[in-house]
């Protein structure tokens, strides 16, 4: 099960979310997720999967369908590989944490969503 | 060519004018008097402000990665607000002010933050690696 401050996060910034388990993998889905300008679209459904141990473990990438893409066909690294979860097909973003950047007990999918949002900036053209 | 009839009464057009003007006068009144309305109001509230400001006897209350702080200032940079914490939060955690109803806004070190109670913060890893594929 999610934290309780996760709960009232999504309640509060995520309208709509569903969470779901598969394979004993919590997954978060926020459908309709904005983008930052820069992108194809403006929205694309986001889809976070919890391992088990998650707040102690961190979480590790994230999962857009339909995939997202720059505007000026720039390649965004670690983006192409898709895989299929929720019976769907989703555009893998791979990203990693090194050991210790996630702080079991302060971090929370708030700051998760934070993170996401900060490397879709820097992701888009003209991000640093 | 006159644009009065020929026994001196205002035309057609000359009312019309007339009329144009009368009406542009008072929409320009309005106008000023909201601005005025508008202006009152803003000094009241910097006023109220101000005075809440300078008769505060008591420390405001944030919260920072949901620890409570007490601090005394009206205003803090975010600079200030890392140091809050012990240990500070380093450059390697980017730090945001949570936004009821919006977006969280992610605060730079030399911004200005206007304090008031239960005001919170939280931070987050400032970047995550991309994988091989």
């Amino acid at each position: 099960m999610l934290p309780s401050h996760d709960i009232e996060y999504l309640n509060a910034k995520a309208p709509g979310h569903q969470v779901t388990t598969e394979g004993g993998v919590i997954c978060v889905l926020v459908p309709s997720y904005p983008l930052p300008k820069g992108f194809d679209r403006g929205a694309s459904d986001l889809l976070i999967r919890l391992a088990p141990g998650y707040p102690d473990v961190p979480p590790d990438m994230w999962w857009f369908d339909p995939p997202v893409c720059r505007t000026d066909g720039v390649v965004i690294p670690a983006t192409e590989a898709r895989e299929g979860h929720l019976g769907r097909q989703w555009q893998r973003w791979s990203r990693h944490f090194t050991a210790g950047q996630w702080r079991s007990g302060i971090d929370s999918l708030q700051s998760y969503f934070a993170l996401i949002r900060n490397e879709l900036l820097k992701a888009a053209p003209g991000g640093s | 060519m006159t644009e009065h009839d020929e026994a001196g009464a205002p035309t057609k057009r000359e009312k019309e004018l007339k009329a144009f003007r009368e009406r542009q006068m008072r929409e320009l009144r309005e106008f000023e008097q909201r601005q005025k309305q508008e202006l009152e109001e803003f000094e009241r509230q910097e006023l109220e402000e101000l005075k809440e400001f300078e008769e505060r006897q008591h420390p405001y209350e944030i919260k920072i990665d949901r620890t409570e702080f007490k601090v005394t200032e009206h205003f803090l940079t975010g600079a200030q607000l890392r140091a809050l914490p012990n240990p500070p939060i380093g450059p390697e955690r980017d730090l945001f002010e949570v936004v009821p109803g919006g977006s969280d806004e992610k605060i730079a070190d030399t911004q200005k933050v206007k304090m008031r109670d239960g005001l919170r913060f939280f931070t987050a890893p400032a970047q995550i690696n991309p994988g091989l594929l």
